[in-house]
């Protein structure tokens, strides 16, 4: 990686103001316990919107940067189902739940280099099922059970959840972080959902509640682990100058990086590649933690939270646990932290989740949950089991 | 629980020849002995593609625990199975299921530096499957 003091001659600021990229329109399905409804249909509406909400038309879109959830849908063919022609840019991608945030990085490239002018990324996924209950979307029994894959889900850890309990408990065992510190962040997310009109859980929650939700996977409770939704969420990068013209607040794209630190036997489940991405985006923004306004945070689970805040710098590492539980989260608290009410409470679209909601907060538009102060939106992207992870710093104005 | 139904694929038809004699092959590298995962294709240290199969010694030390809780039929008990994340002898960190420690007292049994063997499940008509015991 890019020593991070030469980090911020390569990244936006290389390039003349009027080509810096920015994301100029955010569309967003009905999200939920939305049935009926194709993927693929869901990723064209998503794309649709997104175009009205910046004033764009769809010819006006000449890059689609496509990404599918559990459910295959949202691909190249999505580029006939707009009837858009002369793409200069189109790609499907996955990197699970780092890729919005890669998109919107490899969208901004694409601007900077003049590859495209106005690049769709899009996300749907219809996991949820009517007759099926919500656990079984991400519990392995999709995967077809042969090979390595198949091994682990044979051993009886085929389930995400499972996945990232061992990791969460490695972090406890080492450094004595507890379930009722991971509670706290649960706590104040859903009182962050509960402003908040997009929100799919929205009733109150006590730390006590947390405490006594089922287990799933110890040490994770049921009120741990995030929601599963219907939907579809698209946003359109473009340039700053075209950005300016166009019907929304420009939501410039300042700083990002990625870290794909795998599964390291000494460090896995103590740190994660936000520790290498956070400190690489924030010196191409040409920005510190401290300067930060908002935190939009992939929140999978409320340990993933709680190791983000850690490897960004919010804290010293181990102290992830007691930050979380030291006030400093929900409404009113001094970090202004999945303001939406995130994976866990909000809505779960992958790395749209946090990416809405930060474009959300950097316009200025989140109405009884808008943040005071919303300069800039520091977001994160994780994927696999701490295998990926993705950073953007957003900035307005 | 019982551990679950696997079929072998190209890339790990060798390692279930392996456990289908209660052996848990590994990759060690003829060039400087180091030993990886089953599923590395180059050594880790020295990047050689000679890579052979041996079989592990056996020994364990859990890294980290958690205990799974499988609700089967809803409103019936959840069953409870015990799973870590163990570092090999050799190295290499292994997934798998503990399978005789008792779930309401993983806390003390399987606590970080609790040593395991090694052992394997036998599915009729599927793969044997490597799991853990307490040792």
């Amino acid at each position: 990686m890019t020593d991070p003091d030469e980090i911020a001659s390569y990244g936006p600021a290389a390039v003349p103001r009027a080509r810096r990229p920015a994301i100029a329109g955010l569309g967003m399905t009905p999200i939920g316990k939305v049935y009926g409804t194709p993927a693929a249909e869901l990723a064209a509406e998503a794309v649709r919107l997104a175009a009205a909400d910046a004033g764009l038309r769809l010819a006006d879109i000449d890059g689609l940067l496509t990404s599918s959830g559990v459910t295959p849908g949202a691909g190249l063919h999505l580029q006939q189902m707009l009837g858009l022609t002369g793409l200069g840019l189109s790609c499907d991608m996955q990197a699970f739940g780092t890729t919005a945030a890669a998109m919107v990085q490899y969208a901004s490239m694409a601007v900077m280099t003049g590859m495209a002018q106005a690049v769709a990324c899009v996300f749907a996924d219809v996991p949820l099922r009517q007759d099926k209950a919500t656990g079984t979307a991400y519990d392995g029994s999709r995967f077809a059970p042969a090979g390595w894959r198949g091994l682990l889900t044979a051993s009886g850890i085929g389930a995400a959840t499972t996945m990232y309990a061992l990791a969460a408990s490695r972090h406890m065992t080492v450094y004595g972080t507890t379930s009722e510190q991971l509670g706290h962040i649960a706590v104040a997310q859903r009182q962050w959902a509960a402003l908040s009109p997009l929100a799919q859980m929205r009733e109150p929650i006590t730390l006590e509640d947390h405490q006594s939700s089922r287990w799933v996977s110890e040490p994770l409770h049921l009120l741990d682990c995030c929601l599963v939704s219907n939907g579809g969420i698209a946003v359109i990068v473009t340039s700053a100058q075209r950005a300016a013209e166009l019907a929304q607040p420009p939501v410039h794209v300042l700083g990002w990086a990625q870290s794909h630190p795998g599964r390291p036997r000494e460090s896995f489940g103590l740190v994660s590649g936000a520790a290498t991405a956070g400190p690489a985006a924030l010196a191409m923004a040409g920005v510190k933690l401290a300067d930060i306004d908002v935190t939009e945070l992939y929140d999978c689970y409320t340990y993933t939270v709680m190791i983000t805040l850690e490897d960004y710098g919010f804290c010293a590492k181990g102290e992830g646990g007691p930050f979380a539980a030291s006030g400093v989260l929900g409404p009113g608290g001094k970090l202004m932290l999945n303001t939406g009410g995130g994976e866990l409470s909000g809505y779960y679209l992958w790395g749209m989740t946090p990416l809405s909601e930060a474009v959300i907060q950097a316009r200025g538009q989140g109405g009884d949950r808008q943040a005071g102060r919303h300069d800039l939106v520091l977001v994160s992207g994780n994927g696999g089991v701490l295998d990926h992870h993705a950073t953007l710093v957003l900035g307005r104005g | 629980m019982t551990a679950g139904a696997v079929r072998r694929d190209s890339a790990t038809a060798e390692f279930f020849d392996g456990t289908a004699r209660d052996q848990f092959l590994l990759r060690r590298c003829a060039d400087c002995g180091t030993f990886a995962e089953p599923y590395l294709r180059y050594c880790p240290s020295c990047e050689s593609d000679r890579l052979e199969w041996a079989a592990a010694a056996g020994g364990a030390t859990v890294v980290s625990w958690s205990v799974v809780h499988r609700r089967v039929r809803a409103g019936q008990p959840a069953q409870a199975s015990v799973v870590v994340i163990a570092a090999l002898d050799e190295g290499p960190l292994w997934w798998a299921e503990v399978l005789d420690a008792d779930p309401a007292r993983a806390a003390a049994e399987v606590a970080a530096g609790q040593r395991l063997a090694i052992t394997f499940e036998h599915v009729p008509e599927y793969e044997a499957v490597p799991a853990f015991r307490l040792a």
